[in-house]
């Protein structure tokens, strides 16, 4: 039996990007000075490290960074740094995933489109520690082996010098018989 | 001092307040003690705006806006684009500043969460004294002074394009259908991403005609456009819904895009004033709720093709006769947006009238601002397609956004 020259086509078996994903949070920690805030004059988040694992149908970033919280205590008469550093874990779904990809071929990675940066930082209601509120952003990526199909030149490469090329597209319609003026008026 | 500063001077500032929040923007200029509170810090951005650019981007270090300021990013040319933070802070600088009729400044900015950036405060660039920023401004005002004198030498070419958007409805669920069942995210007909409770879906159908130096060549486009969607979209059971927001919580645009012309504010205030302005008369009155999040004035997104994109329109798919309308006009419009001086929306009253869907107000101001358009040299040659808009906005005359638009774009619905 032979394929019609029209449709042969091949799966080819490749490395790509197999699935994307991104994600915005906001998040609230909790630090403890060791001196009851009076004011919080500054809030920093430092040295942020993070790494991109797969989970599921998703990524996981797992990550660490440094709060660093300046701020006044004895009725403004004193200031401060509190440092504390932070872990954790944020879980990215795929928009999309490609399903015919090799699971045992699978490398994610994940990029911070938006560093974790402060939003606002201000003393508890019971006035012994300070909430921080952090917002982060994640896109991610899943790279592994599938199958994409592609459809056979059939002339082979390089032959096309004899060859008359339709561009015309699906045929859906052509454009001379396109005329705004023949439409409804009607609002 | 130019007359928008003068402007801008002689507001209170609680009127100042009530423009922002009437345009959708979060505003922290009234001494309201939640935010203004000792215990809290928020992180504080400067952004130096000329001319609908963002130029220089800096955090302030400590908790007062007069504080210790570090360069985020010297913004050379398109890069912060790259990044997201960088990108909301200046539409949010340039959104405030054009509010308040302004077109260059020092905007200082507060996060407020979830990627929103408060007002706190507002310098005219011809108030601010520190050397610094004085020879920056100078340098960029001398980049744009330059960019129109070699337009105003040579002319433009003015290109065309659209994405206009329409939703499909099951008439007997009355429910809407995601356009992803049928169509790509690329392409000249693909679908458009809703982003809600964290997920992205894809509900939205969008046309993408290639663009065309003529307002004819872009309606052909666009008809093309239609007969390919009627082509993927093959389930003839969905009635195609269009205008501003024919299913409650889904929005519809019309986006106009154009290059080949600088953007200026003074562009963008005529797009505003001649055409979404009139437009407000014809929207059935669900388009309302549209806005301020989307068909705010002003709303533009520049294309990295150097062109930009006009934002704030309902979706015009709504019939032919008010597509036609609108691409005429806003070719017209464009290219003679010089002669056209009225500025009904710097009046209190319009601005309110045209958030709140207002017409009776709208519609006082309406002669004048056609009488301008209808004196353009050019206009005679599109007089047969703006003429019909402008009469059913005199007469009253609202579309009807829950028909199916199919039957007036002759697309088959059996």
């Amino acid at each position: 039996m032979s394929l019609s020259r029209k449709h042969q086509c091949r799966e080819i078996i490749t490395k790509a990007i197999c699935g994307k994903g991104r994600k915005f949070s906001t998040v609230t920690h909790t630090v403890t000075p060791p001196h009851n805030p009076t004011s919080i004059l500054g809030a920093w988040i430092i040295n942020h490290q993070y790494e991109a694992v797969a989970a599921g149908d998703g990524i996981e970033v797992i990550g660490t960074y440094d709060i660093n919280i300046w701020y006044s205590y004895d009725r403004n008469s004193q200031t401060d740094v509190a440092k504390e550093s932070v872990p954790y874990v944020d879980f990215v779904p795929l928009s999309y995933l490609d399903p015919k990809h090799r699971t045992s071929t699978v490398e994610v990675s994940a990029e911070a489109s938006q560093e974790p940066s402060c939003v606002e930082a201000s003393v508890s209601s019971g006035g012994g520690s300070v909430l921080i509120r952090v917002e982060r952003e994640f896109s991610v990526e899943l790279v592994a082996e599938t199958k994409v199909c592609v459809q056979i030149c059939t002339n082979g490469c390089g032959d096309y010098e004899d060859k008359e090329f339709d561009y015309s597209d699906d045929g859906i319609v052509d454009y001379d018989e396109l005329d705004p003026d023949s439409l409804d008026d009607d609002l | 001092m130019n007359q928008g500063v003068r402007r801008y001077e002689s507001m209170p500032l609680a009127v100042r307040h009530a423009w922002l929040i009437r345009s959708g923007i979060e505003s922290h200029l009234l001494p309201l003690t939640s935010v203004h509170d000792q215990t809290t810090f928020r992180s504080r951005y400067v952004v130096q705006v000329y001319h609908l650019r963002g130029f220089h981007i800096s955090m302030v270090e400590s908790g007062r806006s007069k504080g210790i300021r570090r360069t985020l990013f010297p913004m050379s040319e398109g890069t912060h684009e790259l990044n997201p933070l960088l990108r909301r802070l200046e539409k949010t600088a340039i959104r405030c500043l054009y509010t308040l009729g302004l077109s260059d400044g020092e905007v200082i900015l507060s996060a407020s969460g979830e990627r929103w950036y408060a007002l706190e405060q507002i310098t005219p660039a011809s108030k601010l004294t520190d050397p610094q920023w004085v020879r920056l401004y100078k340098q960029q005002a001398r980049g744009v002074r330059l960019a129109l004198q070699a337009e105003e030498v040579q002319g433009f070419q003015l290109m065309m394009g659209m994405d206009p958007e329409f939703l499909l409805v099951d008439q007997t669920e009355g429910k809407m259908i995601p356009a992803s069942q049928f169509l790509d995210r690329e392409g000249e007909v693909g679908c458009d991403a809703v982003h809600m409770e964290g997920m992205t879906t894809y509900p939205v159908a969008e046309l993408r005609p290639n663009p065309s130096m003529q307002p004819r060549g872009l309606l052909v486009e666009l008809m093309h456009a239609m007969a390919t969607a009627s082509y993927l979209i093959h389930d003839r059971s969905l009635i195609w819904q269009a205008g501003g927001m024919p299913i409650p919580g889904l929005p519809l645009g019309g986006h106009l895009h154009f290059s080949g012309i600088l953007l200026t504010p003074s562009l963008l205030h005529v797009l505003d004033n001649y055409l979404a302005l009139p437009i407000v008369l014809l929207e059935d009155t669900s388009c309302l709720t549209r806005r301020p999040k989307y068909g705010f004035l002003g709303d533009f997104r520049r294309q990295p093709h150097g062109g930009f994109e006009y934002r704030t329109l309902p979706s015009f798919l709504i019939s032919p006769l008010v597509a036609k309308g609108i691409v005429y006009m806003a070719y017209l419009l464009v290219g003679n947006y010089k002669q056209l001086v009225r500025r009904p929306l710097n009046r209190e009253s319009i601005h309110k009238a045209y958030y709140e869907g207002n017409r009776q107000i709208l519609q006082d101001c309406l002669h004048p601002l056609f009488q301008d358009m209808i004196s353009l040299t050019d206009y005679p040659q599109y007089a047969k397609y703006i003429d019909p808009l402008i009469d059913h906005m005199l007469r009253g005359n609202t579309w009807d956004e829950s028909r199916d638009i199919r039957p007036l774009w002759n697309v088959p619905v059996l």
